[in-house]
């Protein structure tokens, strides 16, 4: 039992629900809890921020996201044609620090790498490619 | 996402149903600004039917919450749902904010 989907979206904030949407549907489908689905669709919303914020910076650009269910094992794979980013290479922001002083960023890469069990960055041909896994329980 | 507003007294709740991702919180963000500039001091925030909420979400809760105690206000968070309450653990959010079990629960705080 496999499933495959892609979805090309515009870097722009109203595309998002276009993939959590996909991801709803595909994992229902597959088998994974409701939980398990929020899960997923916060990694790649945040994910997604990320690249629409950091990566384009407001400027026109594409996000073009793969969801493969092969194995018991979802893999979704994020790719941008935004200037290189690796979010993997982030540390844990310090939470223990008082409100005044929180660091601002780090909290999405905090959470994406919280809600699944794998993720992995390649540069592949100048593009940013972000790979995120859930196994299903 | 739907927000409804209701006072007690001097207290201000709203209750948020819905996500609270990238794109709806934009409108908490515009009710939380419009609560404060009417330096409205105790707010409490209902997320009973808030069952997902993104790292937008977490920021907009604090920027309101940083600006409500430059004023000398506050913010009550109640009924948070598991998924939430784990994002507010995971990020240390539960420790910045007053969270409790249920609206009576922070009505009698504030009382």
């Amino acid at each position: 039992m496999e499933k495959h989907s892609k979805v090309k979206v515009a870097a722009r904030n109203e595309e998002i629900p276009k993939i959590t949407f996909l991801l709803d549907k595909i994992m229902s489908w597959a088998g994974f809890n409701g939980r398990e689905i929020l899960e997923v669709q916060l990694a790649v919303e945040e994910a997604c921020n990320n690249i629409i914020r950091h990566g384009y910076r407001g400027s026109e650009g594409d996000i073009r996201v793969a969801v493969d269910f092969v194995a018991g094992s979802l893999k979704v794979t994020i790719e941008d044609d935004a200037p290189q980013f690796d979010p993997t290479y982030f540390d844990k922001p310090d939470f223990t620090a008082d409100l005044e002083k929180r660091p601002v960023g780090g909290l999405g890469i905090h959470l994406i790498r919280s809600m699944v069990d794998e993720m992995k960055y390649e540069l592949q041909d100048g593009k940013n490619r972000l790979i995120l896994a859930k196994r299903a329980k | 996402m739907q927000i409804m507003e209701k006072s007690k007294g001097d207290i201000y709740i709203i209750e948020i149903s819905g996500r609270m991702d990238t794109i709806s919180s934009e409108e908490v963000e515009a009710k939380l600004d419009s609560l404060i500039e009417n330096n409205e001091a105790k707010v409490i925030i209902d997320l009973a039917a808030v069952d997902y909420i993104s790292s937008v979400g977490l920021r907009e809760l604090l920027a309101a919450l940083k600006r409500q105690k430059e004023r000398q206000g506050s913010i009550k968070l109640v009924s948070l749902q598991p998924f939430v309450k784990d994002i507010f653990k995971m990020t240390g959010f539960d420790k910045i904010f007053s969270i409790y079990s249920t609206q009576e629960e922070a009505l009698n705080r504030y009382a």
